[in-house]
């Protein structure tokens, strides 16, 4: 995960997630990479790579007032499918943490960041349909194409209030 | 190679014949399962089963140059990846001469405590609390204890970011090199460190009132343990390889120590040394070199229960617990005398090559003493590469624990018999993703 920056009480946090090394699960983080200082960047908008940091984000996220994560989410849709839903809406099924805190994944961290009052009141959340998921792989040829649209919807979304 | 998990299954055969299965124990890094077979009353079988693929790394190593070796044996473990690294720069530094300067010897010792924190505090807080808070994991645990979540997250940044300002990031560092370091903190981070790990003292109190309070299962078991040792420091790089039951040996013998095997249970090697097995880790660290320990650790440790010689593998999560306030005293000590210096970027130190050099790195990482050896040839490229990893020397001081432990459980339900196990495996801290690289428990007759 990259250096946290001050956190801007009361700002927006964009958070990508993944692993570089996943093929399609890069995604988010590519994101994440293409908006780092983009010229139509709002201000008071605080982009991170949160990589595979697991429960680390958890402490990222608090004092947020608007969290958007942008991951590779498998939907059941077409590789590069891009669908935009808040956190409230979506049905998490939490690993559970139990297994192993080698396994905790983005859902765990969301969850717990919940129930401890440590998430931002608004998650809005970027799931790109990924294409394939193995090691050592770029990005599948669909989500490459999907990446500057993707790019351009979390603009919106940033301009949007 | 993952086995189907399944869920507990006990089978009652008779009075004296217990069938239990249970696949999968959980809250421990790695796949295996626990084994115990009573026929007629005898226990017949009780093994930690170890099914996690063997992951060759060490095959990895050879005909790499000795720059990336760091870099590769990092991602052995996502929790110990500094621990790691560290052992590598020094199995390399020494096999290649390597003069290191006192800065970097200072700056090494803040990361590994930084992970010696990190690792402690999600074990003692995420996977030993639950069995003793009555719940099934870390996420009910933050609706029934928020505070106490709170409080080891809060703990754990610190740990992570004192990692992060050294070595670049905490999970696989990136600026820790041969000879010394790539990236310098400024003073401010600096200050800001100090004064955080000071702030970060009642955290530290908190955390111990809260593991004074647990009944730990006072099962023994006498064994030998085993860790670095150092004169007048307790210390987790280099030194000696210390033992209660035999007097000190250079690293460079460590093979001495290990003898490692084969077992037909295990893809992990199992290790002895005086005894059919020896226990690494956090008990037999404050087993051996207690009197080294800060004086609010060594307050810590009354408080807790703990004194010298303990032989109850239980609580290695309290010599755990008295590990998490030494480091941050240490910490407070150490970047008090990184100001007091000055950190002054440098240059890494440089290397010798010469025709077939080799190298033992030793450093006590959370779970023990972790080896590293290389030989590294005169182009600067890996010819052979050994690693010993901690829960690999634990595993035979678990399967004996566990002979001694059940036949002392038997009037006891099936359910308290698995509960005890998996607590303590678990006490051991086991990474078998490292070591082999899981946890079922298999009860065949009581």
């Amino acid at each position: 995960m990259a250096h946290q920056p001050e956190t801007v009480a009361g700002g927006t946090l964009v958070l990508g997630v993944g692993s570089l090394l996943m093929g399609d699960d890069a995604v988010g983080v590519l994101a994440a990479q293409r908006l780092q200082g983009h010229p139509d960047l709002p201000p008071g908008v605080t982009v991170l790579d949160g990589g595979t940091a697991g429960l680390g984000l958890i402490p990222v996220l608090d004092g947020y007032r608007r969290a958007v994560v942008v991951d590779a989410v498998p939907m059941g849709l077409a590789p590069g499918a891009i669908r935009r839903f808040v956190w409230h809406e979506a049905r998490p099924i939490p690993h559970g943490g139990a297994v192993s805190l080698h396994q905790t994944d983005l859902t765990d961290a969301l969850v717990l960041a919940e129930t401890l009052g440590m998430l931002p009141p608004e998650v809005v959340i970027f799931g790109v349909q990924p294409g394939h998921l193995e090691w050592d792989r770029p990005l599948s040829p669909a989500v490459e194409r999907a990446l500057p649209q993707l790019v351009d919807a979390l603009l919106g979304e940033l301009r949007s209030e | 190679m993952t086995r189907k998990s399944t869920q507990p299954a006990p089978e009652a055969v008779n009075g004296s014949q217990v069938r239990i299965t249970v696949h999968h124990v959980t809250r421990v890094e790695g796949h295996g399962n626990i084994v115990v077979d009573v026929r007629n009353g005898t226990l017949e079988r009780c093994e930690l089963e170890i099914i996690e693929t063997p992951r060759f790394f060490e095959a990895m190593l050879r005909g790499r140059p000795y720059t990336q070796a760091s870099h590769i044996t990092s991602r052995i473990c996502g929790i110990c990846a500094c621990g790691h690294a560290t052992a590598s720069l020094r199995a390399t530094e020494r096999a290649l001469s390597v003069q290191l300067s006192d800065q970097t010897v200072l700056l090494r010792r803040l990361v590994m405590h930084g992970e010696m924190l990190d690792s402690h505090i999600l074990h003692v807080y995420m996977l030993v609390a639950p069995d003793f808070l009555g719940v099934g994991s870390v996420i009910p645990l933050a609706t029934s204890h928020p505070d106490i979540v709170k409080r080891a997250l809060r703990m754990k940044q610190f740990a992570g970011e004192l990692c992060a300002a050294f070595a670049g990031r905490h999970t696989h560092p990136i600026a820790m090199t041969v000879g010394g370091f790539t990236h310098f903190p400024s003073r401010q981070q600096v200050e800001a460190l100090r004064e955080r790990a000071e702030a970060l003292r009642a955290d530290v109190d908190a955390t111990v009132e809260l593991f004074a309070t647990l009944p730990y299962p006072q099962f023994e078991r006498e064994t030998e343990f085993v860790a670095l040792v150092q004169p007048d420091d307790y210390g987790f790089i280099d030194g000696m390889i210390g033992s209660t039951d035999h007097p000190p040996r250079p690293v460079d013998e460590y093979r001495q120590v290990t003898n490692e095997r084969l077992a037909v249970h295990s893809t992990a090697k199992h290790t002895a040394h005086q005894r059919e097995s020896y226990m690494v880790g956090a008990l037999a660290r404050f087993n051996l070199k207690h009197m080294h320990l800060h004086p609010r650790a060594q307050a810590a440790a009354a408080h807790l229960g703990l004194s010298a010689p303990c032989f109850k593998p239980y609580y290695n999560s309290v010599a755990q617990v008295v590990e998490i306030v030494h480091c941050v005293e240490d910490v407070v000590r150490l970047l008090d005398t990184a100001l007091e210096r000055g950190i002054v970027p440098e240059d890494p130190a440089p290397v010798t090559l010469r025709p077939g050099a080799r190298g033992v790195g030793a450093v006590d990482v959370p779970r023990g003493v972790l080896f590293h050896e290389y030989q590294i040839g005169e182009d600067g490229l890996i010819q052979e590469a050994n690693c010993v990893i901690p829960t690999g020397q634990n595993l035979g001081n678990i399967d004996r624990d566990m002979r001694a432990l059940v036949p002392t459980l038997l009037s006891e339900p099936e359910d308290v018999i698995r509960h005890r196990l998996e607590m303590l495996v678990r006490a051991y801290d086991p990474c078998i993703s490292c070591s082999t690289h899981f946890l079922n428990v298999e009860f065949v007759g009581k």
